[in-house]
């Protein structure tokens, strides 16, 4: 057709269509038949888009601009589709960043449910926001982190990331619907902590702690969500350390909302918040009509109290926690997740918590009548120096890895605060966070660079950490396994540090790693090891004194360590080597050392502290060695020396607990020198300090041991005291403290030797008040538990008790007129008495165990009217008591032995035997 | 749509541009699209990620105002701006389809890792696809240039009645609202027809 008959056709149709459109539809066909006469194809085309214009009246696609529809079919068209291996089920949510399927493996027979999220646009910042989510998730596995599975690129390009799909409710539906116990409660957040702990230790800071954000699965598991947003602390990639605004306002910490650099710290606010919820729920600020006012309140209002909106009471403890993680400064809220979940732990348990307004009444309420409140101030201190140091160092590692100044922090942690606590009762858990926190930045720090003075740090460090974790010279938490693995860690560390160049600083840290290493094996009875490493530390240290200029530090941890060594060469109430003279002379060399440093540094607390260690390690040895008067001496000089240094600092718990000792220690010395009256006194004020650590710090092992060993020496003084009565009490007591610690740690050979040890000061005490069948019980397990010990190791002190025991079973035998059994255990003790003599060791207290076994035997030979034997053993042991005697070492329950052996073997002979 | 500030082209360009379009010179369209292309683009990215997302959001209103919300706009005079629109929602169905475009190619599995479409999924959205309309909207213009570039304002551009008779006034075609009115219509109808029941 002409090109303007076409023209004129498309007019037509659109004019007709116009005009029959604006009719009734049912007079539309009428109209069309005259218009279009016989023009059928017409006719045809308006009748279609006339019809196809009902259609589209009823066609929502023409409502709305094609944008909209594009956009749902975007949407409709990711719902559709199977993506790599996972079916996508149905969108489960969607943020400022993606959306998240529920999806199926497909090619999964078990049809695995996981999550699945994709970006939305391949919009650059989106997609490495994605990347990022997939890097941070790749390094984390937690128990309460849901896990990431798979990852991969769709085909225009947009990343996405496979989860573990956690079937579960969001944690504040979870405790308004189950309304679970204030206990249960606080456990769950605790978890939640934990799992925020550890991203921290990642070096990742979540940045969006929030309800949703958590679910709560059918078993009562938390799991954490949504790293979206998440930073990685020393990521490169990070171009800015503020939130850009990407965080869910209601749970922003103010620096959040104030646009300042995130750290650890927002995370910690965030879970206060949580936590203010959880408990009350309501939010800790009023409700805002905007987001603005919102942000205003988070910067400037102080939290409401955490019943005030709910018209209730919560415990002023629990109201402190939530307002310490609420803190608007990021330095002074709780230094770690770890902290915030630690004490909530001591809130249930009943324990004073850490976050508390430094009060004065508030010590006293919780422990009436102790002398607490520089406790509660001192760690508020540290809290608050940590705070800081972890804020400064999350922005150093961002800003232009500046790792000095970690690295001064985590020295700081390490070196000062970790020892500025160490005396605080109930501070060995917290101490083994901070030390093990800075560990991981030391050692993230010490792979990027092979810096001396950094690896020296690093094998201090784990000095350290190996001594809370189970070095028995220290506070521990009774974990010997661990502690030997860390001081092998200093150990090897120290060694490639020596082999680079072995200047004297490096020595040192070597010496001070071979030391801790010889601690623990001592511990456990590796006296072998023990002795070589000691061996090498005191060459280390040695060497380094004389490189280094005169200093206090170099020297004191060559007399600290010449003062261990001494004590496992022969020291009393220990595992030792049985060399006494081996001993002294260590001992000597150590306390050389302290006096010189007491004299150059006057003002200096350890150097004092040094020279008591060294006045009654002396006091122990030259009792060991016989010189009574010596001993006596030095140990109410150690004793004076050890009150005067607690005196000046209350709160320190070591230097109470070593107040203890010394004071046992001087009652054993006044014991030996015949003055157990004036002993009792002194034990009994040490177990009255032994049991308020116990109180302050119940996880504390040493201190539960310390307890125990303590009781023993009561049970000594009562006994020698003439008052079996209350001795039988104590003695019961020691043993089931020494039982359940040997229970926890059965690794520790010297608690079991207390168990021991326990057992043989009952059959003695028994045996005294005459309840002779429970004596003979308790001998006889001593006994096997001894034998038990010694078929592992030959130990003098094992060996010394095993003595003592089978002497105590000879005299209950007597008692019980079995004399023949009873000539068995004294046979038994003498031989073993004699091997010690032989040996050159136990001078005095081996000796006085073979002369107390040879007269035993006697006394039971006499009994079966074996003559000859009789005299021939009253005659031995007469001449080993008077060595003693020539020793001027004759224990005052034996002076009269001497001449019952003459009165003996002159009936006997006598008598013509 | 904070980000638009860095980038937007300033108000002298899109003018001079404009005049020069309206002079005969064909460039300087492309030269105006350039210019606007990235933040529309941006928008648009904004508008799929509020679609699939945050279902509150009214992306009637939020096309509606898209153009309007670049600062250069808001500098123009009357028939500066008309023209603007004009190009804006031109450049729009270029975006929109392009978008479609690779939709598709996803779909098709071009890239490493396929999305592949479930077989037992029918896609009936395939139908009033944005590439099946540009097609049919492009054979309606071969006899209603006018019709067509009504359907080019409101539906691709999303242009309220009123703003797609300002642009058509401006670039010299005589109109009312009523035309306007009618004219969509009838277009609607003819592309209803040409893509088929829905």
């Amino acid at each position: 057709m002409p090109l303007d008959q076409a023209d004129s056709f498309w007019e037509r149709v659109e004019q007709l269509f116009q005009e029959a459109w604006d009719l009734e539809a049912g007079v539309r066909p009428r109209f069309l038949a005259s218009a279009c006469g016989d023009d059928e194809r017409l006719r045809h085309a308006v009748v279609d888009l006339l019809h196809a214009s009902t259609e589209a009246e009823a066609n929502p696609l023409w409502n709305e601009p094609a944008i909209q529809n594009e956009a749902r079919l975007l949407a409709a068209s990711d719902d559709a589709t199977t993506l790599d291996r996972y079916r996508l089920m149905e969108r489960i949510g969607a943020g400022g960043m993606g959306v998240v399927y529920k999806a199926v493996r497909a090619d999964d027979e078990f049809s695995k449910l996981v999550a699945v999220k994709i970006v939305q646009d391949s919009d650059p910042a989106m997609v490495a926001r994605l990347r990022q989510e997939r890097q941070i998730l790749a390094g984390l596995e937690h128990p309460h982190i849901a896990r990431l599975l798979d990852g991969g690129t769709t085909a225009d390009g947009r990343p996405f990331l496979v989860m573990e799909f956690v079937d579960g409710v969001s944690i504040d539906r979870y405790v308004a619907e189950r309304r679970p116990a204030l206990r249960e409660t606080l456990e769950l957040f605790r978890k939640i902590c934990s799992a925020v702990s550890y991203a921290h230790r990642n070096l990742i800071v979540h940045r969006d702690l929030k309800p949703g954000n958590i679910l709560v699965t059918a078993e009562g598991q938390p799991m954490l969500l949504d790293f979206g947003i998440a930073k990685l602390l020393d990521g490169s990639a990070q171009r800015t350390g503020t939130s850009g605004g990407a965080m869910t306002p209601e749970y922003a910490s103010p620096e959040q909302v104030l646009g300042a650099p995130i750290t650890t710290a927002s995370d910690i606010y965030s879970l206060g918040v949580l936590l203010y919820e959880l408990l009350s729920g309501a939010r800790p600020y009023r409700k805002s009509a905007t987001p603005l006012e919102l942000a205003q309140s988070i910067a400037s209002e102080h939290p409401q109290a955490l019943g005030a909106q709910a018209g209730r009471r919560f415990d002023g403890d629990l109201e402190n926690i939530v307002q310490v993680a609420l803190r608007k400064e990021p330095e002074r809220r709780y230094a770690s997740a770890d902290l915030l979940a630690e004490d909530l732990r001591l809130y249930v348990a009943g324990y004073p918590v850490i976050a508390r307004p430094a009060t004065r009444g508030y010590r006293a309420a919780k422990f009436v009548g102790r002398n607490k409140a520089p406790v509660a101030a001192l760690a508020l201190v540290l809290l608050a120096l940590l705070g800081g140091i972890a804020a400064t160092a999350w922005q150093a590692r961002i800003a232009n890895q500046r790792f000095n100044d970690v690295r001064q922090l985590a020295h700081a942690v390490v070196f000062e605060y970790h020892d500025a606590i160490e005396p605080l009762p109930g501070s060995t858990p917290v101490r083994q966070m901070l030390v093990r926190d800075a560990l991981i930045y030391l050692d993230k720090l010490s792979r990027q660079t092979g810096d001396p003075s950094l690896q020296r740090e690093l094998v201090e460090a784990y000095v350290k950490i190996g001594n809370v974790q189970g070095n028995s010279y220290y506070s521990n938490l009774g974990d010997t396994a661990g502690a030997l693995a860390s001081a092998r860690k200093a150990v090897g560390t120290g060694e490639r540090l020596v082999a680079r160049d072995a200047g004297g600083l490096n020595q040192r840290a070597l010496a001070s790693a071979y030391s801790s290493e010889a601690d623990i094996l001592y511990s456990t009875n590796d006296l072998a090891g023990a002795d070589q490493d000691y061996r090498k530390a005191v060459s280390l240290a040695e060497t380094a004194v004389r490189r280094l200029p005169p200093d206090l530090e170099t020297r004191r941890q060559l007399a600290g360590t010449l003062r261990n060594w001494g004590d496992m060469a022969g020291a009393e109430g220990m595992s030792n080597m049985g060399k006494p003279e081996v001993a002294l002379a260590r001992y000597r060399r150590s306390l050389d050392i302290a006096n010189e440093l007491v004299k150059e540094y006057p003002g200096s607390r350890p150097a004092k502290k040094d020279l008591y260690n060294g006045l009654q390690a002396l006091a122990e040895a030259e009792t060991t060695a016989g010189h009574r008067a010596a001993a006596e001496q030095q140990a109410r000089a150690a004793l004076a020396m050890i009150q005067e240094i607690s005196a000046a600092d209350r709160g320190n718990a070591i230097e109470k607990v070593e107040v203890a000792n010394m004071s046992t220690r001087l009652a054993q010395v006044l014991m030996d020198n015949a003055k157990p009256k004036e002993a009792v006194p002194l034990v009994l004020a040490a177990v009255s300090i032994m049991e308020t650590q116990v109180q302050a710090d119940p996880a504390n092992r040493t201190f539960r041991r310390n307890l125990a060993v303590t009781e023993l020496h009561v049970v000594n003084a009562l006994r020698k005291s003439g008052d079996p009565a209350h001795a039988l009490a104590h003695a019961q007591r020691a043993l089931v403290l020494s039982e359940e610690l040997s229970a926890a740690d059965r690794q520790n050979i010297e608690i079991l030797s207390d168990v021991a040890n326990c057992h043989l000061k009952l059959a003695q005490v028994l045996m005294d008040t005459h309840d002779f069948p429970a004596a003979l019980g308790n001998a006889m397990k001593s006994m096997a538990l001894l034998d038990g010990m010694l078929a592992r190791s030959k130990d003098t002190n094992l060996t010394r008790m095993r003595i003592r025991a089978a002497l105590a079973a000879g005299g209950i035998e007597m008692h019980m007129d079995r004399a023949a059994l009873a000539l068995g255990h004294y046979r038994q003790a003498g031989r073993a008495a004699e091997e010690i003599v032989a040996g050159g060791a136990g001078q005095v207290s081996a000796r006085t165990d073979l002369a107390r076994s040879r007269t035993g035997a006697a006394d039971a030979n006499q009994r079966l009217h074996r003559w000859r034997d009789a005299l021939d053993g009253y005659r031995s042991a007469r001449q080993t008591w008077s060595e003693l005697r020539g020793l001027n070492a004759l224990a005052p329950e034996d002076a009269a032995a001497i001449a019952r052996c003459d009165e003996k073997i002159k009936n006997l002979e006598r008598h013509g035997a | 749509m904070h980000a638009i500030e860095n980038e937007s082209a300033a108000p002298g360009d899109i003018t001079r541009c404009l005049r020069d379009w309206r002079d005969g010179d064909e460039l300087a369209l492309d030269r105006l699209t350039a210019a606007v292309y990235r933040e529309l683009r941006r928008l648009a990215s904004a508008l799929f990620a509020a679609e699939s997302g945050d279902r509150t959001l009214q992306p009637t209103a939020l096309v509606h105002e898209l153009y309007l919300q670049l600062p250069s706009v808001q500098h123009l005079d009357w028939q500066s701006r008309a023209q603007f629109l004009g190009v804006a929602a031109r450049i729009m169905r270029n975006i929109l389809v392009d978008h479609a475009r690779k939709r598709h190619a996803a779909k098709r599995g071009g890239g490493a890792v396929p999305i592949i479409v479930d077989p037992l999924v029918d896609d009936p959205a395939l139908k009033s696809d944005v590439l099946v309309i540009n097609t049919a909207l492009d054979r309606l213009g071969e006899h209603y240039p006018r019709q067509s570039r009504v359907v080019e304002l409101r539906f691709f551009g999303g242009l309220t009645t009123e703003e797609t008779c300002e642009v058509l006034s401006a670039s010299g075609v005589e109109c009312s609202q009523r035309t306007v009115e009618r004219d969509w219509t009838f277009a609607r109808a003819w592309l209803q027809n040409a893509i088929g029941p829905s």
